[in-house]
């Protein structure tokens, strides 16, 4: 099997019918992961992480909050891995849009691949009351 | 539960409520150093300049620097301590320090937060203006090549104020300003190192003929889930 060439295509989708993607505090945020190989990968995991980082003016602040790892470590091209997902939210921080400063939340996917630079793509969404 | 944000008594600790204590003491005991080192310094500065001129021989300049270190700067300091003292009198002699009371330092969104302003008058004068403004004050940390920048920014969220009042002799005026959280208001965020959300109750009274008396205290906005863990 080859070391990683090529890409991978991640699908995050929640699970709300209503298209909208904001949650409350301590809501649980449900959804499915989607991962199709272009090309066998060997990956040391992949990750599903939720977390928040800023935008604006300062400097770029982050913090993931919450993590499931898949143990999956060979990704296959026609055999995608699909992964239900499930997390309780924080309370905090709320996204924000000021003048400044700006808080995003996302659920970030991570192909972890030793020695290359990771795979991700990510969704964010809106954490208020 | 009342809060006290600033007492007559300045120097009684006791008598200072959290918020006082907290954020303007602190700023003004840093202030009083920070003038303190300029002059110092600069005397420092000055007699080195004098010394070295008179052992080249500029007996005339080298004198005229010695008289400015020994004669001029102390002149300048009794004439700023007496004019500040003079000041404070002409103060003292109009009204006392106000007292303020918030019902509060800690808020949720939608809450009414209420100022209790008191303020003894002992001549007669006119408040031009009071002003009391919730804040909320975005600041950043920023990085430029190797310089680090900070920046704010202020939103005021409510503000309620009092116009043109007459206050007489011997008057104790009091006056209770209302100001509310918006129900969607973002809770007060220190967690980052670079981004920080604030909250502040900021008072400006605006007399005529006298300095602006201008402070502000911090309260804090909590999530409306603030007791669940995360």
């Amino acid at each position: 099997m080859r070391l990683f060439k090529g890409g991978a295509n991640i699908d995050i989708t929640f699970k709300r019918g209503d298209g909208v993607l904001q949650f409350k505090p301590g809501e649980t945020l449900a959804g499915k992961v989607r991962v199709e190989a272009e090309h066998p990968i060997t990956c040391r995991d992949v990750l599903i992480e939720v977390g928040w980082h800023t935008e604006g003016k300062g400097d770029r602040n982050s913090e993931r909050v919450l993590m499931e790892p898949l143990m999956v470590t060979e990704l296959l091209p026609d055999q995608p891995v699909t992964h239900p997902f499930s997390f309780t939210l924080p309370h905090r921080p709320y996204t924000y849009q000021g003048e400044l400063i700006r808080i995003v939340w996302e659920v970030t996917v991570k192909v972890d691949i030793a020695m290359m630079p990771d795979m991700t793509e990510s969704r964010s969404f809106v954490l208020r009351p | 539960m009342s809060v006290q944000l600033s007492s007559p008594d300045k120097g009684s600790p006791s008598n200072i409520g959290h918020i006082f204590e907290s954020t303007k003491l602190f700023t003004k005991q840093q202030g009083i150093f920070r003038r303190m080192l300029v002059p110092v310094w600069g005397t420092w500065v000055l007699l080195l300049v004098a010394w070295a001129v008179f052992r080249a021989g500029g007996f005339v300049v080298g004198s005229l620097i010695s008289t400015l270190v020994f004669v001029g700067l102390p002149g300048a300091a009794v004439l700023f301590v007496a004019s500040a003292v003079w000041w404070r009198r002409q103060f003292d002699a109009v009204m006392d320090i106000p007292s303020i009371h918030a019902s509060s330092d800690t808020l949720q969104p939608g809450e009414e937060l209420t100022i209790d302003y008191r303020q003894h008058f002992k001549k007669n004068t006119e408040i031009e203006s009071l002003r009391v403004q919730l804040v909320l004050r975005e600041w950043v940390r920023y990085t430029q090549g190797t310089n680090t920048y900070t920046d704010t920014r202020e939103i005021v969220m409510d503000e309620d104020w009092l116009d043109m009042q007459p206050v007489t002799k011997r008057q104790d005026f009091a006056h209770t300003f209302r100001l509310r959280v918006p129900d969607d208001a973002m809770h007060t965020w220190e967690d980052a190192n670079d981004n920080k959300i604030t909250w502040r109750v900021k008072v400006d009274l605006d007399m005529p003929g006298w300095v602006d008396f201008r402070e502000s205290y911090e309260v804090v906005v909590q999530p409306e889930a603030h007791n669940a863990t995360v």
